[in-house]
Formats: structure tokens, C-alpha cells, sequence
């Protein structure tokens, strides 16, 4: 069963994903903080990360640096949790190589769960 | 005060020194020129002032002068320095009058107008003992006027004219001594306008490109403010919504599911309206840093793409009209456009009925995209209440989702960028909306 990681640290948000990927054939792994993550990325070896831009402890910038260099396969299967109001952010995260984003207020969870599901296939 | 005046604006920055530091040389260059000038035209004054005088002189009363104390009872001394000193009184900057002459290479005063009991009295035969270019030319035969030159007496401007025989052989000179600080007090008064002037214009430019900071600092933080204010509103809301739909899937009783949809619209409207009231919030704070260059054709069709879903959702097709131009463009914050799009589309796709058909037309001859539909129309006498913000119209059903601001919002984002929305409307029968672009 494909395995994937969800970095976010908002309990609404976080419970919301929960439940949308219920019924779904995928094992996840939420992580509420950025060194954890980190270190959970590591220990796991997930086959996709669904990452918040903004998370206590490190930002969505700092996890990306560090899978620039240690794990850079999969930069391409994270999908990266937006805010309308975080756009020059978005515009350096792009830089950093990552392609798939979505607006987390435009959004429903199925939808992001959906899109998930696309990359691991 | 500043606020249009694009040349104080940041962007351009280092143009303000550029120009600071070329009107401080432009100034200090005419300082310096009307300086010289003002001592130039004094000195030629001076100089024909000296002929003028000299040519009254007479040089066979000057053979008759032996300069020697004798001379002083010879009426042609009482004459000519009584002449000397009618000059003297009636200039206000003449200090000295005086004849000369030469012996061997001793050069002697004849006459000067001095009274004998003045301190600066020179008695014929009195020897000049100061160096002076102008009196060696003048005994040459040329005329001249130097200064500011240092003497026994003082620092003058001397004007020096030669007095010649009719052997043209010089026999005398005539000297005028003006105090050198008559003529360089006048220079630098005429010196210090355009200084003045200078210092005065570089004060402006320094204080209209300090208010211009202010002003763009008080933008800066107005619109960050609006920024984490959108960013803390919107967070929670999108956390209820998301949680909403998560309850909407679960298995519930009637009554509870009812209840859980109601919550939902009521979530999805205020969304909407916090959305429009954040968007208006920002385009109050008046930050115009996002404007630029934009095609019309190409952000229209952006957000048609975008609408592509909520339109096959009620079967609403899009006429796409082949007269919309390919090159024009405006110049605005695409995303404030793009919103503005987003709005009249989505009322035009709400208010249609299922089945219908929206289309899309430009104006050139007034510059205008067209959106039309064949929804429910507004009532005439309710287009203006519409259009001021925070209205519904009243043929409208209350469960429909959104705040009546999508058509304020874009009325604000249109005239900000200098154009206006023309709304035109039947009802039951359709609605036009003209967006009519800065030409």
C-alpha cells in the first residue's frame, strides 16, 4: 500500500484530511510540526508529501531545502498547501522546485485528496 | 500632495540625487558667472567712465605742472582739481581721482583729489611706489581697468587712461580709484539669487520625495495589514468549511444533515463576503505596486477556463465573441482584474437559467468587454443601489448564494484604473454588463 506523509499543523485542517482519506487505499502519516517531519520523512521514506507552506517550528521553506538535498525524488510527488496571502513565499517554494500547489482556500479536502491520489499513480 | 507625481516615487529613486546634484552645479555655475559678470560690467563702466573724465584734461595744462610743491598754487592745478573734485562728489563710488607722470622710471603723482589736510593726501612730486600693471600700460598709451589690486591705500578697482599730447606722446595718466568692495558686494548680491534659488528648489525636491516615503510606508502598512488580517480570517473559516463537508459525508440523521447543509451555505456566503469585503479592503489601502502591462483577451480567458466547472454544472455555454482584440491591454493588478472577470461571471452563471447561454462581446468604439446573459435581469430602478455596494436585488431568491459585492468590488477596481461598468437589464429577459477600459 503507497504511503503518504501530511505536514499540517492545524487541527481543523488536519482532521478534515483525516476523514476524506478514510476510505481511501493509502496509508498516512500526519505530522503536526517541521522537525518531526523531517525526521519522520527519513524514518518512512513516504511515497508523496502533502506539505502546509506554513508550519510551527520550521517553515515550508526550510523542509524543502532539506529534501532539496537528501531526497530530491520527492519534491516532485509533494504537493504543496497554499494560502492566497502567502504569494511571494509561493513564488521562492516554486524556485525550490516544486511543481504541484494548491490553494487550500479554494479548495475542499476531497479535492486536495484527489490530486494526491493522482500522483501516486 | 504628491501623491501622482510618478517622478518622487521609489521606482525611481536614484533620479531624484541625479537631479539635485545637477541643479546644485547649474546654480553654483550661474552664482559664479553673474558674479563675474557683474564685476565685468563694472569694470567696463569704470573704464569708460575714466576716458570720459580724462578726455577733459588737457595736456598742455598738464606741461605746465612741474610736480613739485609749486605746482599747487598754479591755476591750472587749482583748475583741474577742482575739476577732480566735482567728479568725485558726484559719483557715489569714486574714492580717488589723480594725475600721474613719469620720470625716468619713478612714477610721480600731479594732482589727485585729495584735500591737503587728508591723511591720504599725495602732494605733487608725492612718488607711487605700488607695482601696478594698468599704470605702466596707460603710460604706454593703452586705457585699462584692473582689480581688485592691493595698495598703500587700499584694494581697489583702478580705471587708467593715458593723456597724450598732440605729438600723441603720453604726458599724463589719468587714474579713478573705486573701493574694490563697492563692486564685490554688488557681485555677490547678484550671486547669491541663484543660489538662493538653488537651495530653495533642492528643499522642495527633498520634501516632496519625504512625503512621498511617507506616503508609501502608510500604504505598506495598510496593505500588509490587510494581508495578515485576510490570512487570520480566512484560516479559521476555510478550517470550518473544510470540517463542514468532512460532516456533510458522514452517516446522520435527516434532521442533523439538514441543519449540517444550512451551516454550509451559510459558510460558503460568508466566505464570499469576507472575500469581497478583504478584496474592497484592498484596493482601499490604495497600493498600486502589483499594477502592470496586462492582456484583456488572455485574463478573460483565464478566468472563463477557471468557470468551466460551475458553468457545466447548469449547462451554461459560452459564446466567446471573434471581435475581442488580441493586443489590448490595460494597465492593472492582474489579480484584481482577473477578479473583477470572476465576478460578472459568476452572477451572469448564477442568475442564468439552466440551459442558457452567456456571451462575451468587445466594443471598440468604447473600448469595452460586453458579458451578457439571459438570466433574470435586474430591475431598472435597482442598478444604482446594486452597483453602490452591499445589495441584492430584490427579484432575487435569498438562498442564492453570495453578498451583492461582487458588482461593487469591480465597479471600484474599474474606476480605480480609470474606466467604468455600464449595466444594462431586462427583466426575466437578461442582463448586459459593459466593462469599459481606459482608452
Amino acid at each position: 500500500m503507497k504511503k503518504i506523509i501530511i505536514v499540517e499543523d492545524d487541527s481543523l485542517f488536519a482532521e478534515s484530511l483525516k476523514q476524506s482519506f478514510r476510505d481511501k487505499d493509502v496509508e498516512t502519516i500526519f505530522i503536526d510540526n517541521g522537525s518531526d517531519a523531517l525526521k519522520q520523512i527519513e524514518a518512512e521514506r513516504p511515497d508523496a508529501l502533502l506539505l502546509d507552506i506554513m508550519i510551527v517550528g520550521m517553515s515550508g521553506i526550510e523542509i524543502i531545502d532539506n529534501l532539496k538535498s537528501t531526497n530530491e525524488e520527492l519534491l516532485k510527488k509533494t504537493i504543496m498547501m497554499t494560502s492566497m496571502e502567502q504569494k511571494d513565499v509561493l513564488a521562492t517554494v516554486l524556485e525550490k522546485g516544486i511543481t504541484i500547489y494548491i490553494d487550500k482556500n479554494s479548495k475542499t479536502p476531497e479535492e486536495i485528496t484527489d490530486e494526491i491520489l493522482n500522483i501516486l499513480n | 500632495m504628491v501623491k501622482g507625481i510618478t517622478f518622487f516615487k521609489s521606482k525611481y529613486k536614484w533620479y531624484l540625487p541625479l537631479l539635485i546634484v545637477i541643479i546644485i552645479c547649474i546654480g553654483v555655475f550661474t552664482s559664479i558667472n553673474l558674479y563675474q559678470n557683474t564685476i565685468e560690467k563694472n569694470k567696463e563702466l569704470l573704464l569708460e567712465r575714466t576716458k570720459t573724465i580724462s578726455s577733459f584734461v588737457e595736456a598742455r595744462d598738464i606741461d605746465t605742472l612741474e610736480s613739485n610743491i609749486s605746482d599747487t598754487e598754479k591755476p591750472q592745478y587749482k583748475d583741474i582739481k577742482n575739476h577732480l573734485q566735482k567728479a568725485l562728489s558726484e559719483s557715489k563710488d569714486f574714492r580717488f581721482l589723480y594725475l600721474m607722470t613719469r620720470e625716468g622710471n619713478e612714477t610721480k603723482f600731479l594732482i589727485d583729489s585729495e584735500n591737503e589736510d587728508s591723511l591720504d593726501y599725495s602732494a605733487p612730486g608725492d612718488i607711487y611706489e605700488d607695482e601696478s600693471v594698468a599704470i605702466d600700460e596707460a603710460f604706454l598709451g593703452k586705457a585699462s581697468v584692473e582689480g581688485p589690486t592691493k595698495d598703500t591705500w587700499g584694494v581697489w578697482f583702478s580705471g587708467l587712461a593715458p593723456i597724450v599730447n598732440q605729438d600723441n606722446k603720453v604726458v599724463a595718466i589719468f587714474g579713478i580709484d573705486v573701493a574694490s568692495d563697492r563692486y564685490i558686494k554688488e557681485a555677490l548680491t547678484e550671486a547669491t539669487i541663484p543660489l538662493i534659488i538653488t537651495i530653495f528648489l533642492v528643499i522642495i525636491l527633498i520634501v516632496a520625495r519625504y512625503f512621498q516615503i511617507k506616503e508609501e510606508k502608510t500604504i505598506e502598512m495598510r496593505s500588509k495589514f490587510v494581508a495578515i488580517a485576510s490570512h487570520e480570517i480566512r484560516s479559521p473559516l476555510t478550517g470550518i468549511s473544510w470540517a463542514i463537508q468532512s460532516l456533510e459525508k458522514e452517516n446522520l440523521g435527516e434532521e442533523t444533515k439538514a441543519l449540517i447543509k444550512k451551516v454550509s451555505i451559510n459558510i460558503s456566503n460568508l466566505i464570499e463576503t469576507i472575500n469581497d469585503i478583504l478584496g474592497i479592503t484592498e484596493v482601499n489601502t490604495g497600493d498600486r505596486t502589483k499594477d502592470k502591462s496586462i492582456n484583456l483577451k488572455t485574463t478573460l480567458q483565464e478566468v472563463i477556463k477557471d468557470t468551466e466547472l460551475m458553468r457545466s454544472k447548469r449547462f451554461i455555454d459560452l459564446e466567446f465573441g471573434t471581435d475581442i482584440p488580441e493586443n489590448q491591454s490595460v494597465v492593472a493588478d492582474p489579480e484584481k482584474m482577473k477578479q473583477v472577470f470572476a465576478n460578472i461571471l459568476s452572477n451572469a452563471i448564477k442568475y442564468s437559467k439552466e440551459n442558457s447561454k452567456i456571451n462575451i462581446s468587445f466594443n471598440s468604439e468604447k473600448n469595452s468587454i460586453i458579458i451578457k446573459d439571459s438570466g433574470v435581469g435586474i430591475p431598472k430602478d435597482e442598478i444604482n443601489k446594486i452597483l453602490s455596494g452591499f445589495y441584492r436585488a430584490s427579484n432575487v431568491k435569498k438562498d442564492f448564494n453570495g453578498s451583492g459585492l461582487g458588482l461593487y468590488y469591480a465597479k471600484q477596481i474599474m474606476e480605480m484604473y480609470g474606466g467604468k461598468i455600464d449595466i444594462v437589464s431586462n427583466l426575466g429577459k437578461g442582463t448586459e454588463i459593459h466593462l469599459s477600459f481606459k482608452k
